[in-house]
């Protein structure tokens, strides 16, 4: 059923949602405060790993591109509305129903929704507010964002500072009083890493020490990041800093620390802040209207089967939900919008296309800042129409009407990137179910910025006339549908990730069959009765297969994947199974093969065990007087350098467990630094009101475990504390990539990183995408992850995987596809080798190749490669390109 | 408005200068002050290291009394006895003690209904109709002297509590010390820690932090520094001259009571308040 929904902040989760949320049919309205969309991806530029682009391109970076096409796309659907500048001033809840106005610049609404998506990120806190630390006051004291600033304008490299002091957590993980929040905010040691690797590129030998509380890099980007600082002798020193002093008449920043147990006071040049993450006080407000507290939101954890919803028809994701960075966001964003997604009627093509044979130009002056007029009528006699803005719906409307009643069928956009644009007019069209096409030229890119202002008219007429002749070749688009194609989803493993995948997408009517490689289902996480996060593993994937077991989907235990063949929409996969092999036809598969436990360089014995063994029973700990648990013991070291993520709040859960039933046991968690990110803050705060003591110790140096006449004594290197007595040892296994890994991406076709997990198609971004049609990933095989991120990953691609087949089984209005003229092909095989995606295939007795128009990407990658040219790419045929390059060259003039 | 005076302990004995530049000034701006009649120990040091009963009862017994007078604020110029009265008034607000003060209530035979307004001598001061009678009295410019104005802690936290200025980036001396034509220096050991009374049990202590303390202010020129705290004063003056002082060849800085800067730029006589300073000011008359 079409429902509507409002989505509060077009940022990369607001924007997604509201993606998924429109293409599933719903009607949706996207508020946002600012004027752009992109939130903090496009104004704090390198705040993720992985755009790291944006670092010194000024003007243009990935997110500001990602994001506008985003947005155009959505602005040409008429079944949503973007409002950006826009405040909502009321908002009432009843019966199930949302009674909204909504304060936009031209024009107020009144509308009535269905449900309600609480998406506005977060706002950086105030460091004024922290007067201790003198921001505002002292020159030498700035923001993160500040310093980059100065490395962008070049005014750093002006005056060099010698030594640089960067200070975390300012305004997160406060308890006591005074300003901050108590949680963590997630992302800014990431951050303040990044800042470092970007001032190390442009001042190697600047002199830098972080003061940190714990270093919470616990996303596998981040790992890296933190190599390279440690290379660039970055110092990192874990100590709270009460205040900064200035040096007198100097003012410079004077930091007081702790050094190997005595104050030393160390002056430096700059000081930077790493701000935390706060709630905007505008929607505390609209939070407020619908009885939710600021403490119940940051207390709000979601039950497992629905992690993003407050109550019905309310819902939160991305940072807004729990401060995490990009990567999350994307999966936390599909996760929220799975329950509105559904498996669409097959509507094959009732679509009656109009097909208009008049050519025309669109500009775009890009809010003013290009000089289009001067271009109008100078190279071509044709219809134009100017727009100013494309993020605006009435620029948008312009461009369609301009095509109706001119009756357009091919246009030149001259504006700024393809990019931008393109996904954003094809949309357009095929809501008027017109068959236009389109060429973008970049005049703002190409040629403003390039050339400036003089000679742009002159740069700007020839790359008008060189689209003008490629538009001349290109082909009209064409209803294309796809036949053959099979329903099933294949899942590759049978543990948490894979089990909830299943349920989510048998919920939704969709069949599938699980293949797990051993003799049980539910990975490593099967035995563990002890509450994880909340959740008694055990019997939650016992009531998960029982579900699947009533809906028909086909589990196959013993089961191992050992040929794949086939393309997007159809793949067949040959299972063997007890020496046997099985078909399997399936239009999606997703890889959840998860992780394997790493034990690192220790033994079991009986009193020394992993979390695994204390987790599956209960009755261990009532067996002991004092515990311990000795994180990291199988990551974070020489073996497995990145972070498991899962360990700390797996000790965390069950000191809590084990302090909550028995206060009078002594439980003691060793660590380097204890991951409770975000919200997991929380439990590290309960945990040390409970009496829970925490130990640190360095990062690679170990405590030394000595076993004495039946106890186990921890050696610390902690001055304050004796060596600790423990009846029960617990370490802490690590998570590294699984073995098949290797196997499966091979088979598949998909890529692996540097640490062996499955690679998606942007770690940041892509929300759990591999590059690769037909292919998914959920889970751990992707990198580490807690039970809950788990959950939400395994959420995430179910949704995934129904827009995916919401996608082939519609008739779509294609023009950027290759085709194959099969008269030349000679079934050489090498667009079949050279597709990143693998559409072709060789269709059997017919010796050709053949390149399925819904699958294709439109990337040319085979079109340039057939060595016979027998491959066509529809939007962008030899000819077309030929003839731009004869204008462009100038020739006939 | 009526308003009550508690001088507590340090005003009648160490710092007498200060009650008296005290006094001087609330007369010199016409305003008057009444000594609350039989007043007792405000709690500190003593009383609250050893009985959190009586760190509540002391004070509370001062604060019946006073509003048995009928006091609507209570000028408390003393930090510790400030801090103590301000506690007081919190724990009976916020911490569930209406026991203790129905206890005290009957052994007394008063009623508290923990109403008094109570002013530090620098909230007293700042309030406009004093501050504005001030600026007009002025007989004594002080033509721009740089002055280092100290806090310490007492006067501001827990800041919960007490509410008096931001804890850790105070301004409101020194807003005063323009008010009265000097100009405050930026200095950053202004809440540094004086060594409170470790000056009796550790001395070397409090020798390390008061020359922390002195050394940065002259470090930023400053030429004396003020305080609103008997036990700051008598740390900062005192331990100046300590034969261990680890910077005996520098310049010692005179340590003064705002009140007694007020009171010299007011014209007031000031020069037997300065007798009693161990470093003496260098203010002329």
């Amino acid at each position: 059923m079409t429902k509507s929904y409002l989505v509060i902040g077009a940022g990369a989760v607001g924007l997604q949602i509201a993606q998924d949320l429109k293409e599933n049919g719903h009607e949706v309205w996207l508020v946002e405060e600012s004027t752009m969309p992109g939130g903090k991806f496009n104004s704090q530029k390198p705040l993720e790993p992985g755009i790291n682009l944006a670092y010194f391109s000024g003007t243009y970076h990935p997110g500001d591109y990602l994001f506008t096409s985003k947005a155009v796309s959505l602005m040409a659907s008429k079944r949503v509305k973007v409002l950006y500048g826009s405040k909502i001033s009321v908002i009432k809840e009843e019966e199930g129903k949302f009674y909204t106005e909504i304060i936009a610049p031209k024009e107020n609404y009144t509308k009535v929704f269905d449900g309600v998506y609480f998406t506005p990120g977060f706002i950086p806190f105030n460091p004024e507010e922290k007067a201790e630390y003198l921001y505002g006051i002292n020159n030498f004291v700035l923001t993160g964002l500040e310093l980059e600033n100065l490395l962008k304008t070049g005014e750093l490299k002006k005056n060099p500072p010698e030594k640089v002091a960067f200070i975390q957590c300012v305004g997160s993980r406060n308890n006591g009083i005074g300003p901050g929040k108590p949680y963590c905010s997630g992302f800014c040691c990431l951050y303040s890493l990044k800042e470092i690797d970007l001032l190390k590129k442009v001042l190697p030998d600047t002199i830098v020490k972080v003061f940190y509380l714990d270093l919470r890099l616990y996303n596998k980007g981040a790992e890296k990041l933190y190599q390279k600082a440690v290379e660039n002798n970055v110092s990192f020193i874990r100590n709270m800093i009460s205040a900064i002093k200035e040096e007198p008449k100097s003012y410079k920043p004077i930091i007081r620390y702790l050094n190997n147990g005595r104050f030393k006071d160390e002056l430096f040049d700059l000081v930077v802040l790493a701000q935390g993450a706060e709630l905007s006080p505008n929607i505390k407000t609209l939070l407020a209207r619908l009885n939710i507290t600021e403490n119940e939101l940051l207390e709000f954890y979601g039950t497992p089967e629905n992690p993003h919803q407050i109550r019905p028809g309310i819902y939160f994701a991305g940072s807004f939900l729990n401060p995490m960075d990009g990567a999350d966001s994307m999966v936390s964003a599909g996760a929220a919008a799975f329950p509105q997604i559904n498996l669409k009627e097959s509507v094959q093509s009732t679509m009656e296309i109009k097909y208009f044979t008049n050519t025309g130009i669109i500009f775009c002056n890009c809010r003013g800042s290009l000089p289009v007029d001067e271009l109008k009528g100078t190279v071509a006699d044709l219809p134009s129409i100017t727009i100013s803005d494309c993020l605006n719906e009435d620029e948008l409307g312009k461009v369609r009407s301009f095509l109706l009643d001119n009756q357009i069928g091919k246009a030149v956009f001259a504006g700024c990137s393809k990019i931008k644009i393109m996904p954003g007019l094809e949309k357009l069209a095929y809501e008027e179910s017109i068959g236009a096409r389109f060429e973008v030229v970049n005049l703002k890119e190409q040629g403003y910025s390039l050339y400036g202002k003089e000679k742009f008219k002159a740069i700007a007429q020839k790359l008008l006339a060189g689209a003008l002749a490629r538009l001349k070749f290109s082909t009209t688009p064409a209803l294309k549908v796809k036949n053959d194609i099979t329903f099933d989803v294949v899942i590759i493993g049978g543990g948490l990730a894979g089990l909830k995948a299943a349920e989510a997408l048998t919920e939704k009517g969709v069949s599938v069959t699980v293949v797990e490689k051993q003799d049980s289902f539910g990975g490593k996480h099967k035995n563990k009765v002890i509450p994880l996060e909340g959740i008694n593993l055990k019997e939650f994937i016992e009531k998960i297969v029982l579900k699947l077991e009533n809906r028909g989907a086909l589990l196959l235990k013993n089961a191992e994947i050992v040929e794949v063949s086939g393309a997007p929409g159809n793949y067949q996969l040959i299972i063997e199974r007890f020496g046997k092999r099985l078909n399997i036809n399936a239009a999606a598969v997703i890889l959840a093969t998860g992780t394997q436990n790493s034990y690192g360089h220790y033994r079991k014995t009986s009193q020394i065990i992993f979390q695994e063994d204390l987790f599956s029973s209960a009755d261990l700990l009532s067996q002991c007087d004092s515990i311990g648990f000795l994180q990291c013991a199988g990551s974070r070291n020489d073996l497995n350098p990145i972070c498991s993520r899962n360990c700390c709040v797996s000790s965390l859960d069950a000191a809590i467990y084990v302090k909550e039933k028995f206060p009078e046991k002594d439980v003691f968690i060793f660590h380097q630094d204890i991951m409770a990110y975000g919200k997991y803050e929380y439990k590290y705060l309960k945990a040390r009101e409970l009496g829970i003591k925490f130990v640190v110790y360095n990062r690679g140096q170990y405590p030394e475990i000595k076993s004495i006449g039946g106890k186990i004594q921890v050696v610390t290197n902690e001055n304050y504390l004796d060596d600790v007595v423990l009846d029960l040892l617990v370490l802490a296994e690590g998570a590294v990539p699984n073995k098949e890994n290797e196997k499966l991406a091979e088979l598949f076709r998909v890529g692996l990183d540097e640490f062996g997990f499955l690679r998606e198609s942007h770690q940041d971004i892509s929300g759990g995408y591999f590059p690769k049609w037909g292919v998914f990933v959920a889970g751990e095989a992707q990198g580490p992850k807690t039970v809950r991120e788990i959950l939400s990953s395994a959420q995430n691609t179910a949704k995934n995987v129904l827009t995916y087949l919401n996608q082939l089984q519609n008739s779509q209005l294609k023009v950027n596809y290759s085709e194959v003229i099969e008269e030349k092909c000679a079934a050489c095989l090498t667009c079949v080798r050279v597709c990143p995606y693998s559409v072709p295939v060789v269709i059997n007795g017919k010796n050709v190749a053949y390149i399925d128009p819904i699958s294709c990407q439109g990337c040319g990658i085979c079109a340039s490669e057939c060595p016979n040219k027998a491959i066509v790419q529809n939007n962008r045929p030899h000819q077309g390109v030929l003839a731009e390059i004869r204008v462009l060259a100038g020739e006939g003039k | 408005m009526k308003t009550g005076y508690y001088p507590g302990c340090s005003l009648h004995s160490t710092a007498t200068e200060y009650n008296e530049s005290v006094l001087a000034v609330v007369k010199a701006i016409n305003d008057e002050v009444k000594e609350i009649e039989d007043w007792n120990c405000c709690g500190a040091t003593a009383g609250h290291s050893t009985s959190a009963e009586l760190a509540l009862g002391l004070p509370l017994r001062n604060l019946m009394l006073a509003e048995k007078e009928g006091f609507e604020e209570l000028l408390v110029p003393c930090a510790a006895c400030y801090n103590l009265f301000k506690t007081a008034q919190f724990e009976v607000a916020h911490g569930q003690k209406q026991d203790l003060v129905a206890d005290l209530e009957h052994q007394l035979g008063l009623t508290y209904q923990n109403k008094i307004n109570v002013l530090n001598f620098i909230e007293y001061v700042l309030k406009p109709e004093n501050i504005e009678k001030i600026k007009k009295l002025i007989k004594r410019p002080l033509g721009g002297i740089k002055v280092a104005a100290y806090y310490g802690c007492l006067l501001l936290r827990p800041h919960n509590v007490v509410g008096f200025d931001n804890p850790e980036r105070p301004t409101k001396m020194e807003k005063l010390l323009e008010a009265l034509g000097a100009s405050p220096v930026r200095w950053s050991a202004k809440n540094e820690c004086c060594g409170g009374s470790q000056a009796l049990s550790k001395p070397e202590l409090v020798v390390r932090l008061v020359n922390n303390i002195v050394t940065n202010a002259r470090d930023n020129e400053a030429e004396l520094i003020v305080t609103a705290c008997p036990l700051c004063q008598a740390n900062l003056d005192g331990r100046q001259i300590n034969w261990d002082f680890p910077d005996q060849n520098k310049q010692l800085l005179p340590v003064l009571y705002i009140s007694e800067l007020i009171g010299y730029a007011l014209g007031l006589p000031a020069e037997k308040w300065f007798a009693k300073h161990l470093v003496p000011p260098s203010l002329k008359a």
